[in-house]
């Protein structure tokens, strides 16, 4: 039996912002197991970060969360004060953001950093703390470490940096880490060590993992399962090969056939696109989140080989028939009747 | 007239960097002897690690910066001969910041139009309609030529330096990056219409990106840089099928194929 170490129910996120309520977020669900990497894909500006800060109770002062139902492991940190989230990020949740220099203090060297944390987070002192450090920091492939122990963040490559942000986080044995798009800033080759130690170590430490990128390539290289989002929701969901295979909704269909993939497309041959761009969710948005951003292609083909099932008390929800794990949602009909024909939708 | 539209040979830039306040300065070779030539309807791609120099040969490239050895030729004429006036209209800049790149303070037409000015255009009676012209030839609506760069996405700011960069009409455009800062519905936009572009314009580009997947799909050959240095270069169906220096290998390595399957089969 599968254990999830973080549950959240219909979680949705307002800002005040010039012109009226930015619904930035808008009543998302989603939960990830223990060991396993959960990727949030989409576009920017439609909600990823906000929902990662929202878990994290790291909100920006005026926005507005609303959430259910909210579980790290067996802890209901729905009401949890701030002092108790801020004991909980530390230790049960780990954050590893783009930028490591926003996390990693500058006047403090490598070593002071991890033995502060370690004293602060877990009460190791002394030359227990020392080892467990420079152990760490061979894990995430610093070696030798003693070499780096001395020096200060800036004193690092941006790949070093998120190294150590990775080993200051693994510290503190957390059951969850956030990431949010933690090799963007980082060369092609980086990206691809780092990506890997991520996933090596995800495996040592059975934590969960929360993986947010724009990047479909980077998706297929380290999700278990995907969750897409799009203008603040999240309108499908699945393992990896069920999003790569059958994309169900018009909006993952059309960012997987954006991609230049080597190989794929004749050079000089049209890309797929999303014409037009993401609607402003703000005020009383209730129109068409995916208005005038069919493409062509997409209009005249319906989705054949995939059935839908309906899901019972949600509203133009479904399931992808012979499947436990793949949903998709749509916000009316009206997508939903472009993709699929009335044959392929069943009652649950 | 030649074919060959850019022409660099042995080019050299040193930045000189001071190392504080007693230990004088320090030479940084950031572009060390490379040699390039782009024929007429080519898209050469320049690949390398940040730091690797393909910025600083890019400028210099644009007459921006002044090498300290080799030549460029553009067109057959070595860059120190070309006038301020001709070289815009020979080549022109292509920049990853759409944000950053345009003056806020400026509307989308004047952005557009000030090239034309610049280049003492004798007809001003036809810059709006050329201006017009161009704003349709990238896909930007012409109710836009009131706005201000805020009031765009990050896609229509692209078009817009799109149109800046072709309003004269260059045979020669560098691209640096020119997708990086955008999402990917918005870098296919950008990279179809660059396409179309090069096809009716009949331009040749220079296109600088970390991205190989782009460049595996614009590209007709492809220059790596390593430190400075120019360490291979091939047609592109080679280079990806047969890479031989090291870093190329390392660089084709960490593609990140959108294929969960043979994702997992690389590791
Ligand atoms: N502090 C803030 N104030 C106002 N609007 C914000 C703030 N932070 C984010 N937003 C808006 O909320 C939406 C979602 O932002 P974000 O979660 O950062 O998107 P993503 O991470 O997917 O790019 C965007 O429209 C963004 O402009
Ligand atoms: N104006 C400058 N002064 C000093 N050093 C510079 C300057 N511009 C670039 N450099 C250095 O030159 C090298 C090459 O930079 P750049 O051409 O921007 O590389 P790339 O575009 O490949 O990332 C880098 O080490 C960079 O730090
Ligand atoms: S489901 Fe309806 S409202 Fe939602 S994006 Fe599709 S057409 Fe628009
Ligand atoms: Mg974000
Ligand atoms: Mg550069």
């Amino acid at each position: 039996m599968s254990e999830n170490v973080l549950d959240v129910k219909n979680l949705s996120i307002e800002i005040p912002v010039a012109g009226g309520m930015l619904r930035a977020v808008d009543s998302i669900s989603l939960h990830v197991e223990k060991g396993e990497t959960l990727c949030i894909v989409g576009e920017s500006g439609c909600g990823k970060s906000l929902t990662s800060l929202a878990i994290m109770d790291l909100l920006p002062k005026k926005a507005i969360r609303k959430v259910e139902e909210m579980t790290l492991g067996e802890m209901n940190i729905l009401n949890f004060s701030e002092k108790q989230m801020s004991d909980v990020r530390g230790n049960k949740m780990g954050m590893i953001f783009q930028e490591p220099m926003s996390s990693l203090n500058p006047s403090f060297t490598v070593e002071n950093q991890m033995l502060e944390t370690l004293s602060r987070h877990r009460a190791i002192v002394g030359a227990e703390a020392k080892a467990l450090v420079i152990q760490m920091l061979e894990k995430v492939g610093i070696i030798p470490a003693v070499k780096r122990l001395r020096q200060y963040p800036h004193q690092l490559s941006g790949g070093l940096r998120q190294r150590v942000m990775i080993a200051m986080t693994l510290l503190c044995e957390p059951q969850l880490i956030i990431a949010d798009e933690p090799t963007t800033a980082l060369d092609v080759t980086i990206q691809a060590q780092i990506l890997k130690l991520m996933k090596n170590l995800q495996n040592d430490f059975d934590v969960g993992l929360i993986f947010i990128t724009h990047d479909l390539g980077v998706v297929a290289n380290i999700a278990d399962r995907v969750a897409v989002m799009y203008a603040g929701q999240i309108v499908e969901e699945g393992s990896v090969f069920e999003i790569f295979d059958n994309p169900s909704h018009p909006y993952t269909r059309g960012l997987l056939s954006c991609i230049p993939v080597p190989g794929k497309i004749k050079r000089g041959e049209p890309l797929g696109s999303i014409p037009g761009m993401v609607p402003s969710l703000v005020g009383d948005f209730s129109g068409c989140r995916f208005s005038g951003r069919w493409s062509g292609d997409d209009e005249q083909k319906k989705n054949s080989n995939i059935n839908l099932v309906a899901i019972d008390n949600e509203e133009n929800a479904f399931k992808v028939q012979g499947s436990e794990s793949h949903f998709v949602r749509f916000c009316c009909n009206e997508c939903l009747e472009k993709s699929y024909n009335s044959k392929q939708r069943k009652a649950s | 007239m030649t074919d060959l539209m850019v022409e660099a040979t042995g080019v050299i830039k040193d930045y000189k960097i001071s190392q504080g306040l007693f230990r004088g300065k320090e030479i940084l070779r950031a572009v060390d002897k490379v040699s390039l030539s782009v024929s007429r309807g080519e898209t050469l791609a320049i690949v390398g690690e940040s730091g690797c120099g393909k910025t600083t040969l890019a400028k210099i490239m644009l007459g921006l910066l002044e090498p300290d050895g080799g030549v460029v030729k553009l067109c057959g004429k070595p860059l120190n001969e070309i006038s301020r006036l001709e070289l815009a209209k020979l080549v022109q800049p292509i920049f990853q910041d759409p944000y950053s790149s345009l003056n806020p303070r400026k509307t989308i037409g004047s952005i557009i139009t000030l090239p034309l000015k610049v280049q003492g255009d004798l007809s001003p009676e036809t810059w709006k309609q050329r201006v017009l012209t161009t704003m349709d030839l990238v896909g930007l609506p012409s109710r836009m030529l009131e706005q201000f760069p805020n009031q765009l996405s990050g896609g229509q700011r692209q078009r817009v330096a799109i149109a800046r960069a072709l309003i004269n009409r260059p045979k020669i455009v560098i691209c640096d990056e020119p997708t990086s800062a955008l999402d990917v519905s918005v870098q296919s936009q950008i990279l179809n219409l660059l396409n179309e572009l090069r096809k009716e314009l009949e331009l040749t580009y220079v296109l600088i990106s970390h991205n190989l997947a782009v460049v595996e799909h614009m590209a007709t050959r492809v220059a790596v840089m390593y430190f400075g240095k120019k360490v291979e270069e091939a047609e592109t169906e080679q280079l990806f099928k047969n890479p031989k220096h090291d870093y190329t290998k390392t660089l084709l390595d960490s593609i990140l194929v959108p294929d969960p399957r043979s994702a997992r089969k690389n590791n």
